[in-house]
């Protein structure tokens, strides 16, 4: 069942303060009704006490006079004595009582106690039961023994108090029971302000609003959720901020090509010399094609972004994808008259994406053969370098400048020597992104050949690393 | 009309090379920001179509140097960022105009032609002198309404003579608006390209002023 934390705290609250509450309450009603019968207990050995020592005195004299009146009469009214008890209070006891003379002459005795004695013993609280009534009773002799006090008091009475008192318990537990619900839903509700507000401001704010929530004000039990939601946020800002500058740089760097392609069919529409139309037409299909480049690799890039943190185990032959890659490319670098080739060393696997790997391949041997001058040399070589294998690809072209080498990984960056090269600008960004995905490390530097070297250090495919998935790769740049 | 050409892509910088010849213009293209401002600073060009995301120096730079040392030439910026923001910027550090990417080639010639007559100080988009009347955007000229045919070349010179009417120009300021840096100068051309002139529209409308050059006097 899905709860609020504040219902769920208002119940469980409340059901702990009843539970407790309903502990003390019959924990205190037994206990107040102890007390209670411990002082009527009292009262009643008092009031026999009381009778004894009153009637003593007068009973001896009236002895004689009463052992002659028939047994029948022998009521208090006709003895002279004054009926003693009177209700005052309504919580006090309505005592009963029989005054026996010589242990079998009953003397005096209230309307309603029997003329049976109520107990045989002296001094001692017993029960007696009369008419379905529950009697707490309690007898005392004077010294001498020939005058008896027997008192009784009914249970009833007794139980109406402890009920009175009962009720007062479950009266005050069942009306501060609202109060308190009402007093804890305050409370909680105020502790919950500072998030309700965050969930309101949330609630307002744009998809695209990835501030970070101010933590001033956060209850400390909340801070860690909120810390770890801000951290969200950035690494979401970032991500979104990447999309942005990628589809801008994308709609950016199709406007060119577009306005060339547009300005090319137009130029050729109003050409009326047959060559110069043929010519104007051929660069509309050439920027065509740049655009349709382009495009792809602007796919190839987005997807390669997704979900292509995890390396699965191919265990790829660098080698053989080495080998591939350059029997593509051959024809290329044959048209140039450059002298390509490759060194490489047998089987050489590595930890990575069969097809990623080889887009990598291709990538850095083409950008070599579109750089390098008619009649160059771009040789590619693959080694062991200690733990590892090195892919290495070196041309000679021009070479990129010390400061230029950070930006030739940034997306449609166009080096400074390739303007009159074909190309998108992409092909090292899209180089950069597998290296990233596959942990794997890139160099660019000076080759034996005047031109450019790329260093890619990769992890080789040991028995280890498969049953490890990729976790003892240790992270370069 | 002298006109540089600053556009770093192939394709694009091949297509306007091509278009803007179409239209009349003698054409230097560069491809990047240094040999653009290299060039301000070396010829003195009638207008200039200045990409802004150029290699070694950008557009804007580009704008910045020359405005910086005085040069007054009209400059149509191409961007291929459409933010007002960025249009903002091209004109606030001396563009004249802008256009986005990809754009129309008649347009450009339009704009390019209204920077023109700006330049000028004219607001009418056909040039005037007497019966004669020249239209840069039809690229034609009549004389009494009667349309007479010129040449590309004969028609910039007095294109050229008309938009600066009472002032004298030499010859070599006239082979400037003629010839790209391509384009292999003959010594001759100016001279012939009045000769045929003075044939189709009469000998009173261009005056020799011997060893200066010519002038079109302003119309009475």
């Amino acid at each position: 069942m899905k709860l609020s934390i504040k219902h769920r705290l208002l119940i469980l609250l409340l059901s702990f303060t009843i539970i407790v509450w309903g502990v003390i309450s019959v924990n205190s009603y037994y206990d107040t009704r102890h007390h209670l019968e411990e002082l009527f207990d009292a009262q009643l050995s008092q009031s026999a006490h009381v009778l004894l020592q009153l009637s003593s005195h007068e009973l001896y004299e009236q002895l004689a006079y009463l052992s002659e009146i028939p047994e029948a009469e022998q009521t208090v009214e006709h003895s002279g004595l004054s009926p003693i008890p009177i209700q005052i209070h309504k919580y006090e006891q309505h005592i009963k009582y029989q005054i026996w003379i010589n242990n079998y002459h009953l003397a005096v005795r209230t309307k309603d106690a029997p003329n049976t004695p109520l107990t045989i013993l002296n001094d001692t609280f017993t029960d007696y039961k009369h008419n379905g009534q529950l009697w707490r009773v309690y007898a005392v002799s004077n010294n001498a023994n020939n005058l008896q006090v027997q008192v009784a008091g009914d249970y009833s009475e007794r139980d109406k108090l402890t009920s009175a008192i009962a009720i007062r318990l479950l009266m005050s537990l069942g009306l501060s029971l609202p109060l308190l619900a009402m007093l804890i839903l305050v409370g909680v509700g105020k502790s919950f302000a500072p998030l309700e507000k965050i969930a309101h401001e949330m609630e307002k704010r744009k998809f695209d609003n990835l501030q970070a929530i101010d933590t001033e004000e956060i209850p400390t039990e909340a801070r860690p959720m909120i810390t770890a939601l801000n951290h969200l946020f950035e690494k979401l800002e970032k991500a979104f901020n990447n999309i942005t500058r990628f589809t801008a740089d994308a709609a950016h760097e199709l406007r060119t090509p577009l306005a060339a392609l547009k300005v090319n069919a137009q130029v050729a529409l109003r050409e009326k010399n047959d060559e110069l139309r043929g010519q104007a037409l051929k660069k509309v299909i050439s920027g065509v094609d740049h655009a349709t480049n382009i495009v792809e690799q602007l796919l190839m890039l987005s997807r390669l972004d997704p979900d292509s943190n995890v390396i699965k185990n191919e265990k790829p032959d660098l080698s053989l994808i080495a080998e591939e890659s350059i029997a593509e490319l051959t024809p290329t670098a044959l048209d140039k008259n450059i002298d390509i080739s490759l060194h490489a060393m047998q089987q050489a696997y590595v930890n990575g994406k069969l097809g990623m790997l080889h887009i990598l391949v291709r990538n850095l041997v083409e950008n070599a053969i579109q750089y390098t001058p008619d009649n160059g040399t771009v040789e590619v070589s693959i080694t062991q370098q200690n733990d590892n294998i090195l892919l290495t690809v070196a041309d000679s072209g021009p070479g990129i400048a010390l400061e230029e080498r950070e930006d030739v990984f940034k997306r449609f960056y166009r080096g400074a020597s390739g303007e009159n090269i074909p190309g998108t600008g992409l092909g090292l960004s899209i180089v950069s992104r597998i290296i990233e995905i596959h942990r794997a490390s890139i160099h660019l530097g000076h080759s034996k050949y005047n031109g450019l070297q790329v260093d890619v250090l990769l992890t080789p495919a040991t028995i280890k690393m498969a049953e490890n998935t990729g976790d003892t790769l240790s992270a370069t740049g | 009309m002298r006109l540089l050409l600053a556009e770093d892509d192939q394709n694009l910088g091949s297509g306007l090379h091509a278009g803007l010849t179409q239209a009349g213009y003698a054409v230097d293209w560069v491809r990047d920001g240094e040999t653009a401002e290299i060039a301000f600073k070396t010829e003195e060009y009638d207008v200039s179509v200045l990409d802004i995301g150029l290699p070694k120096l950008s557009g804007l730079e580009v704008l910045d140097h020359i405005r910086a040392s005085g040069t007054s030439v009209p400059v149509l910026v191409l961007t291929a960022r459409d933010t007002i923001n960025d249009k903002i910027i091209g004109l606030d550090r001396g563009a004249d105009d802008y256009m986005v990417k990809p754009f129309d080639l008649d347009e450009l010639n339009a704009r390019i032609r209204a920077l023109l007559r700006r330049k000028a100080d004219r607001t009418l988009p056909v040039l005037q002198h007497g019966s004669i009347e020249l239209d840069p955007a039809s690229h034609t000229v009549k004389k009494e309404g009667a349309v007479v045919d010129l040449s590309t070349r004969a028609f910039t010179v007095l294109q050229t003579l008309l938009e600066n009417q009472g002032r004298v120009l030499s010859r070599t300021r006239l082979e400037e608006s003629l010839y790209s840096w391509k384009d292999e100068v003959d010594s001759n051309a100016v001279e012939v390209h009045i000769h045929h002139i003075r044939k189709k529209l009469g000998n009173d409308l261009i005056r020799t002023i011997r060893g200066v050059g010519y002038i079109v006097d302003k119309a009475a």
